[in-house]
């Protein structure tokens, strides 16, 4: 069962621009990994889109500098998760110098499929829904038959893709055409959310000569933004491990925005949209932000109230921070009123059991007790390492017990073991 | 620690819609307890009020005893999120009007110390109104059992058995004149007009609290679904094999506490599955249980509750499994299922009545003198065995005289009141169109069959 979740949508979608940011903090992350190597030292001027890093491991793609400026330190900022990562700070100069003066194609299918694939390896792109999964080794994968874009916001509050699919339909069309051609994949599908009917709309009108692609338009619940779901609601296919499995790609429309730059201007991955929104914001915005800005800026500059607790990402799956910067899987910060209630005993209503999309039993896993080594088998029949922590069952929970977090202690219990 | 984002599901509000819930039922046993009694001039105004009172000393009582637990513990908030008032606030209902305020008391007590014994709110395993119910039956079994309820079709006395105690006396499953007609028709098990212990006798405001409370998704709707389905599906299927019509199903899920039970006491959240297959289990489970009781003579619902509590584990790690794998869950299944099919063979066949004979008759002697016979005979009553000579002469019965009985004391008054014996022994010939006794039903309908089996015996067709 998926659940409806009250909208919360900005009133103004209207997308603004924020330029300011005096010193970035380019986080030295990739996904999860932040074992990554840095090709600058102190002092030194990069242009904007240089590359100041690289990661080590099987996917060794660059980051990139967001400003032209110098390298003033390495210094530890809160990212996305809510961790301290290594940063790379540079003193903005304003100049937005670039290295070389970027060359721009005409068209943008005459690709090879090889030119694709280090193109879009070289600009650093990932993908921007949340987990940060270098989009090239995607497409590496063999008889790709569906590519489905991802419209739907993953969860509420966010409007990220939205505001970018509106600006840049055209776009955003263009490229998935092109993916497709060089690809050689059948078709793609833009998933849209039923509510943002207004979108599909917007599509429609210029869909007129790409006949390989359709819109199909998703029930209003959550998880819908999540990869298994979308696939299935889409396709009707499951899958084990990655969509990849059954023949299919999922990218979001950030990441068919930031491919476009790529093929386009050979631009890297250096600004993304964020939603800025809350109910601890006067005013709340799209905004398009370079990496590495401390998102404390931005929210003064909205008018944030002073009791407000900063999330970084959505209400459901976010983390509470103090402050952060921005990374290319940011796709919301929120200000909220903090107002969590107190947890009261488990009354056993069996709520969070029919709400769980991956079938689990939260309630009987709370009730699970690890005290001995083999209670591990205990927790291990009730497979908490298939939760994907939506929260689903802490959202519905009438006694506002913590219950997302007490499966997640299961879930580390059993791959401690593994 | 996420989500930041929470529902506006909480436990204040599924416990207030239970109690909306409740609240036409609650105002229903008022009427029909107090308000009717009151206007035909069998109570006082203030006795008009004994349901309400009742069921404020159960909650009172329970309220007070997890004050104390919570005092002595110095547990502070836990009053506060306890809803400590619900197991006696659900024994009251469960009781006979006129049970003594003092017997609801400690059934409250008993009630409330099962909740506490497990670590209170939210740990118990059993129903606590049923632990303190069965605590009751068993202690104070003899006031319970007497006739404390009140059957509106009886209006000239307050008491009358409820249509199942009644139906665990009939031979064979019973008929619809045996069952059914001594308390009208159908429609007033439906309204709740028969006899019952205070808030058990309304199907159909069960059905109504069934629906607002699956609406509001405050009850797992399907225990109380698959429960009453369960036990129709059995009872119809008895009834067919035994030719009754469909009256007999609805007659079983319409009586006794099955309705209120399945909705308010078998969905209890604490002391229920909380996976959907568990609780399908569950229901059905319930349903099997509830008819054996039955059939052995008992109202079962409790029993079945209490009973299914324990079991609750089992069920939910099974319903756990099958969320992964639903082909675990069909061999569940198909043993249910084998077990309703051969329940409703086996309780059928014990129920088939061989030829004419009465289960409930005996004959004790028979001397054969000339032109004379003389029976010594018991027959089931309301309160065990009647024993009576009968004399036949000249084959017609000349001479009734009960040697025993153990009926209640009121009814056989009303009976020799009524010339009964006299009447049964002057319509021998055409005793099917002789009424019973009215208040007394079970008495005079036991003599009658009594006659009616003498005469059998005597000239078999």
């Amino acid at each position: 069962m998926k659940v409806k979740i009250d909208k919360h949508k900005l009133t103004d979608d209207e997308l603004i621009v924020y330029n300011k940011p005096k010193k970035v903090y380019i986080p030295l992350i990739s996904g999860n990994d932040t074992n990554i190597t840095i090709l600058v030292n102190k002092g030194e001027y990069v242009y904007k889109g240089s590359i100041i890093a690289k990661r080590k491991g099987d996917f060794r793609i660059p980051i990139h500098a967001s400003v032209s400026g110098t390298v003033l330190d390495f210094e530890e900022r809160v990212c996305y998760n809510g961790e301290k990562v290594k940063c790379v700070v540079i003193e903005n100069d304003f100049k937005e110098k670039i290295e070389q003066k970027l060359s721009v194609k005409k068209t943008i299918n005459k690709y090879s499929k090889e030119e694709f694939l280090e193109l879009i390896k070289e600009n650093g792109i990932i993908g921007m829904g949340g987990a940060g999964f270098p989009t090239y080794v995607k497409y590496e994968a063999k008889n790709i038959d569906t590519l489905i874009v991802n419209a739907v916001e993953c969860e509420p509050y966010i409007m990220a893709d939205y505001a970018l699919a509106k600006v840049k339909c055209e776009e955003i069309l263009e490229t998935i055409d092109a993916i497709l051609e060089i690809n050689k994949i059948r078709e793609a599908i833009i998933a849209i959310k039923k509510e943002n009917i207004a979108l599909k709309q917007l599509f429609d009108s210029f869909i007129g000569t790409y006949l390989k692609i359709k819109i199909k338009l998703v029930p209003n619940v959550y998880p819908m933004g999540w990869e298994k779901t979308l696939v299935k609601q889409v396709t009707g296919k499951d899958y084990a491990n990655y969509p990849s499995d059954e023949g299919i790609i999922v990218n979001n429309v950030s990441t068919i925005y930031a491919i476009y730059e790529a093929l386009k201007y050979n631009k890297p991955l250096i600004e993304r949209i964020v939603t800025f929104s809350g109910e601890g914001l006067e005013n709340p915005h799209n905004v398009l932000v370079k990496m590495g800005t401390p998102v404390k800026e931005i929210l003064d500059e909205f008018k944030i109230k002073p009791d407000s607790i900063i999330v970084a990402g959505g209400p459901m799956m976010g983390t509470k921070v103090e402050d952060l910067v921005v990374s290319p899987n940011l796709n919301c910060v929120l200000a909220l009123e903090n107002n969590l209630n107190m947890a009261t005993p488990c009354i056993e209503c069996g709520k969070c059991v029919s709400v769980c999309p991956v079938k689990l039993s939260p309630v009987l896993i709370m009730k699970t007790k690890y005290k001995k080594e083999k209670d591990i088998k205990k927790f291990k029949s009730l497979h908490p390492e298939k939760c994907i922590g939506c929260g689903l069952c802490s959202y519905i929970c009438p006694a506002k017990l913590f219950v997302r977090e007490r499966v997640k202690e299961a879930k580390d219990i059993v791959r401690g073991d593994k | 620690m996420g989500p930041f984002l929470r529902s506006k599901n909480s436990t204040n509000k599924i416990m207030l819609h239970l109690l909306v819930a409740l609240l036409p039922i609650i105002i229903f046993t008022v009427y029909k307890n107090g308000y009717i009694p009151y206007s035909h001039g069998l109570i006082s105004f203030i006795e008009m009020f004994n349901p309400l009172l009742t069921i404020f000393i159960g909650a009172l009582t329970s309220f007070v005893v997890e004050s104390i637990y919570a005092l002595i513990l110095k547990k502070k908030n836990y009053i506060k999120n306890s809803y400590a008032f619900f197991p006696g606030l659900f024994l009251a209902l469960i009781l006979p009007l006129h049970t003594p305020i003092y017997v609801v008391v400690i059934g409250s007590v008993i009630a409330s110390i099962s909740k506490i014994i497990f670590g209170g709110f939210g740990k118990n395993m059993f129903n606590p109104a049923l632990v303190g119910y069965l605590f009751i039956i068993l202690v104070f079994s003899s006031i319970l059992t007497t006739d404390n309820y009140f059957n509106q079709y009886e209006l000239d006395t307050i008491s009358s058995p409820t249509p199942l105690t009644n139906a665990s006396m009939v031979s064979g499953i019973g008929s619809y004149d045996e069952l059914v007609e001594p308390y009208g028709d159908l429609s007033n098990f439906l309204i709740g007009t028969i006899p019952g212990s205070l808030a058990e006798t309304s199907a159909l405001l069960c059905i109504v609290a069934y629906i607002y409370l699956s609406f509001t998704k405050t009850i797992k709707w399907r225990i109380p679904l698959v429960y009453v389905a369960t036990v129709f599906i059995i009872t119809f299927g008895i009834g067919r094999l035994l030719g009754e019509g469909i009256y007999y199903p609805l007659f079983h899920i319409l009586s006794g506490g099955l309705m209120f039970g399945a909705v308010f006491m078998a969905t209890d959240p604490i002391t229920s599955c909380v996976t959907p297959i568990g609780q399908v289990l569950q229901g059905i489970l319930l349903g099997i249980i509830t008819v054996i009781f039955r059939f052995t003579g008992v109202e079962g619902v409790a029993y079945s509750i209490l009973i299914v509590n324990a079991l609750v584990f089992l069920l939910d790690k099974i319903g756990m499994v099958s969320r992964f794998n639903l082909l675990k869950s069909i061999i569940w299944f198909v043993i249910v299922w084998i077990i309703v099919i051969a329940l409703t063979v086996i309780l059928a066949a014990s129920r088939r009545v061989e030829g004419n004979k009465d289960p409930n008759f005996d004959i004790t002697s028979k001397e054969e003198s000339g032109n004379q016979t003389i029976y010594n005979v018991s027959q089931e009553g309301y309160g065990g065995k009647i024993r009576a000579k009968v004399i036949i002469e000249n084959d017609r019965i000349v001479s009734l005289e009960i040697t025993s009985h153990h009926e209640t004391a009121n009814r056989y008054q009303l009976v020799l009141d009524s010339d009964y014996i006299n009447q049964l022994i002057n319509n021998q010939d055409n005793l099917d169109g002789l009424d019973t006794v009215s208040s007394a039903t079970v008495t005079s309908n036991a003599l009658k069959k009594l006659v009616i089996n003498v005469l059998e015996d005597y000239k078999p067709n």
